[in-house]
């Protein structure tokens, strides 16, 4: 479904990607884990078209998509939740979930899809005409993940949806993503809680410094001694 | 010491004189919104709207309604030519250089008015029926400040239900924001900005019209001064807030009437000095404005 | 002894095809040798082994560059002494380097745009004619320009003070309205003669000689200009090597730390407000010198010689040359003070070529012709521009 092929980036003269070439197959869960600063969230600001590769090439259902402007490729189906929320603030939480079905026009899948927005963040209905910038943190990471669900993706990419969230509150998000993904929409998740990450994965990739060190199988990587040192904390 | 009816009047004068504020500050504001740019040429495309409405007056007779309408297309599309070709290749380049192209654009227009107009104040002559006055007492206005006041109303409203209620409105509200996450909405940040600077520019024109009809007197420099007035305007009403910009436009009205009316007449000169230290008064006091906030976005 | 010799021959060449520039009447003619100029330093500057050369040559005789540089210059206006009508021009030439270098200190230096600039060249050039035609005080002129420095000083203090937390737009509108409340006083006030202005402002005298008479020296007759042209040109000369100090002075490098990014050099140490004075106290005071030659040399000065349009012209200057580069700048107010005179036909359209100018600038080439010099450092030696 996605490919990326020997993709290079740089901010200014750093180089942030250093050829990451990678693949995320249709109706699974893929995982980028990594400390930070290993080029995680500009892999994702790649993919959604917020940067541009100086060399490499992203493919997406085998088209070339590497200049495609961002907004087109929200239209091919990429959404992506971005890292710190990024909701907007000024706006309201029903505002903002409209916002997230910008290229639709199907008013009544439109309305379904809020309502069942509601169904997986209740919380989110009650505060529904509310400036989204009075909510909880908890509350903003919801809305995010929401607003970009009601793009309809085939490929919906999330950005440390756990930060900043209760531990109690991070398992009930995780079984929302899986449930997502059960729905048939295709998962790329970028986490800093690795082990949650693995466990709801089935493929995952390991960068540091921007390439890649390791891919493999989710349980695989779980079970790696290096990958259990260096990031699942053991 | 001053009577009744002399207040009145300046208080008629001062709701005008602030219409054509509020209507200038408007596009000033929501650019400078979405952009962090001040668009030094919105007062030329005041000049602009004033000059087409001349010419189809004079020149072809054209009804009133047209005379309102053409001057509002015209503007906006200056202001869309002006974005694509001056502003957009600067989308990535700091503030300093757009100022500097928002500035030399500005020069431009002016300057080219002069080259094609001739730099020659020219006689803005209103249709008869608009310029005729009404008289109650020791107060008097005419027909067309009673439009210039309906119609700034009209559009404040329409613009209002636009920017709350449509989805473009809100994608406005949302590139104002930030632009990165509104591209990850599958926005389309470039219609967007264009579209800003069209309905910014359409009621400059309009104003530009008014501005016109109001003092009968048009020259290739009108546009400076209310340009930059529009700028206090909306500083004091908080830049970037469309409810600011249409408060604070009346608030300097009232501001800049007042300051003329009741002080001793041989300080009228300064009236646009005036303006100028109110400005700076303003920026020291409460730079985000009375109903800004102050500014977050990541640029 | 061949780089001295290639120094030699590009420093001649400049100023034989300058002399050219000007004195060539036909507004084709001169345009043809613009493009091809400009044609020369395009290839010059693509072609690695020209370029080479020529700053191997120009780095390693940079004392010899200089000194020559600096003859040239004196013997420019000779060529000239026809009209002095170009020596008038040359000068006002000079004086607007001065001017877009005191512009620098705040432009291009702290990325400050001052629309209102041009009023401490007006409060510079009215104080000498207050002083001197008004009031018909007999200071020594040196006095005269350097309480015309101190007032444009002051009223450069005035405008920091207000303005000391704004940036960008908010400064420079604040600027445009500074400008024109200052234009707008001079012009209503009957103290400083109203629209009519100052007239019969006297000549300098100095050291005992009166730059409005003419001397003849070796039997030639030389126009009262030409002192002017040498007074302006020795001011022009210690305001660019005092620019080149601060520059290269922790002044300089605090105010471009700044202007990268003003809340590290904060936490740097740097005190922000104290270079923000700095900047502002520099600049009005070249600025009021440059008035204080201006003033004299016209003999008439009036509101209409310190608009807004002037104040836009020093920016475009800054812009055209290369923004914190002292040669760049010079370049750019010559040519920009000059090129009018050259193409009086378009002289009504020079406004509109000079905002074009800046458009194409900003957007193809925002380095200016020249651009600015990255600091360099060795480790003894300090700052070190290359």
């Amino acid at each position: 479904m996605l490919r990326l092929e020997n993709v290079e980036v740089y901010y200014g003269v750093i180089r942030a990607l250093k050829g990451i070439t990678l693949k995320v197959e249709k109706g699974e869960i893929v995982s980028l884990i990594g400390a930070n600063g290993a080029g995680k969230t500009t892999t994702l600001r790649t993919i959604s078209g917020l940067l541009t590769p100086k060399s490499g090439k992203i493919y997406y259902n085998d088209q070339d998509i590497t200049y495609v402007p961002p907004y087109k490729r929200v239209g091919m189906g990429i959404a992506h939740s971005p890292e710190g929320r990024e909701i907007f603030t000024t706006l309201t939480v029903y505002e903002n979930l409209v916002l997230g079905s910008y290229l639709r026009n199907d008013r009544e899948g439109i309305e379904k899809d809020i309502n069942w927005i509601f169904s997986l963040f209740p919380r989110l209905k009650e505060r529904l005409s509310k400036p989204a910038g009075t909510l909880s943190g908890g509350e903003q990471q919801m809305l995010a993940i929401g607003r970009a669900l009601m793009a309809k993706p085939q490929l919906l990419m999330l950005d440390e949806p756990s930060l900043g969230l209760a531990p109690i509150l991070v398992e009930e998000l995780f079984e929302v993503i899986e449930d997502i993904n059960k729905q048939g929409t295709t998962i790329l998740l970028v986490e800093q809680n690795a082990n949650m990450a693995l466990s709801i994965s089935q493929r995952a990739y390991v960068l540091e410094t921007g390439s890649v060190k390791m891919e493999g199988d989710a349980k695989e990587l779980q079970e790696n001694e290096d990958v259990k040192k260096a990031y699942l904390g053991a | 010491m001053f009577s009744l009816p002399y207040v009145l009047q300046q208080f008629i004068n001062a709701i005008i004189l602030g219409s054509i504020y509020a209507l200038v500050a408007i596009g000033l504001s929501m650019v400078y919104g979405i952009l962090r740019l001040i668009n030094f040429a919105h007062g030329d495309i005041l000049m602009i709207g004033a000059y087409t409405g001349l010419f189809l007056l004079t020149l072809y007779k054209a009804p009133f309604a047209i005379v309102l309408i053409v001057p509002m297309l015209v503007g906006g599309l200056i202001g869309v030519i002006v974005e694509r070709v001056a502003y957009r290749p600067l989308r990535k380049a700091p503030e300093v250089a757009l100022l500097i192209t928002s500035l030399a654009v500005s020069m431009f227009i002016e300057n080219l008015a002069i080259m094609v107009l001739s730099p020659r104040p020219r006689r803005f002559r209103i249709p008869s029926f608009l310029s005729k006055s009404h008289f109650y007492g020791a107060i008097n206005f005419r027909n067309i400040d009673i439009l210039i006041v309906i119609l700034t109303v009209v559009l404040v409203v329409v613009l209002t239900l636009f920017v709350k209620k449509t989805k473009i409105g809100i994608a406005m509200r949302a590139t104002a924001e930030s632009i990165n996450t509104s591209y990850l909405m599958g926005i389309n940040v470039n219609n967007i900005i264009m579209l800003t600077f069209a309905i910014g520019s359409l009621l400059a024109g309009v104003a530009g019209m008014m501005f016109a009809s109001k003092y009968g007197r048009i020259e290739p420099f009108m546009g400076f001064l209310p340009g930059l007035k529009a700028f206090v305007a909306s500083v004091i009403g908080g830049i970037g807030s469309l409810p600011g910009a249409v408060m604070g436009g009346y608030l300097l009205g009232f501001a800049e009437i007042f300051f003329v009316g009741f002080l001793p007449p041989q300080l009228s000169g300064y009236r646009d000095g005036f303006v100028f230290l109110l400005l700076i008064i303003v920026l020291l006091i409460r730079p985000s404005g009375i109903f800004g906030q102050a500014e977050k976005r990541e640029v | 002894m061949g780089k001295i010799l290639t120094v030699l021959l590009i420093e001649l060449l400049i100023l034989i095809v300058s002399v050219f520039a000007l004195k060539i009447e036909s507004t084709v003619g001169f345009l043809l040798l613009l493009v091809s100029i400009v044609f020369a330093i395009y290839y010059g500057a693509k072609n690695e082994k020209i370029r080479y050369r020529l700053q191997d040559a120009f780095s390693s005789s940079r004392r010899f560059a200089l000194i020559l540089g600096i003859i040239l210059i004196f013997i420019f206006p000779l060529f000239f002494m026809d009209s002095p009508y170009w020596v008038f021009v040359i000068t006002i030439g000079v004086i607007y380097i001065i001017l877009a270098i005191g512009l620098n200190m705040m432009l291009g230096s702290l990325d400050l745009v001052n629309l209102g600039f041009a009023a401490f060249f007006g409060i510079g050039a009215y104080t000498v004619g207050m002083i001197t035609a008004k009031y018909g005080l007999h200071l020594p002129y040196l006095i005269v320009l350097l309480l015309a420095g101190i007032v444009a000083m002051i009223f450069g203090l005035l405008l920091c003070l207000p303005t000391m937390g704004m940036k960008g737009y908010y400064f420079s509108l604040t600027t445009i309205a500074f400008g024109l409340a200052v234009e707008l006083t001079i012009n209503n006030l009957e103290w400083t003669g109203g629209p009519g202005g100052i007239k019969n402002i006297p000549h300098i005298s100095l050291f005992g000689l009166n730059l409005g008479d003419s001397y003849t020296v070796f039997g030639y007759d030389l126009p009262f200009q030409l002192n002017y042209f040498y007074f302006a040109l020795v001011i022009m000369l210690l305001v660019m090597l005092v620019a080149w100090l601060i520059h290269n002075s922790r002044i300089g490098l605090s105010w471009n730390a700044i202007k990268e990014d003003d809340i590290a050099a904060r936490a740097q140490g740097i005190n922000i407000k104290v270079y923000r004075i700095y900047a502002f106290a520099i600049g009005s005071f070249i600025a009021g010198v440059a008035g204080a030659i201006f003033a004299p040399l016209m003999g008439y000065i009036a509101p209409t010689n310190f608009t807004y349009a002037h104040s836009i012209t020093m920016v475009a200057m800054v812009i055209l040359g290369g923004i914190d580069n002292i040669m760049g700048i010079a370049l750019g107010a010559f040519l920009l003070s000059i090129a009018p005179e050259k193409f009086r036909a378009f002289s009504d359209y020079r406004m509109l070529i000079y905002a074009l100018i800046i458009i194409l600038m900003v957007i193809y080439r925002p380095q200016g012709l020249i651009p600015k010099k990255i600091r360099k450092y060795d480790f003894i030696g300090g700052a070190k521009d290359e």
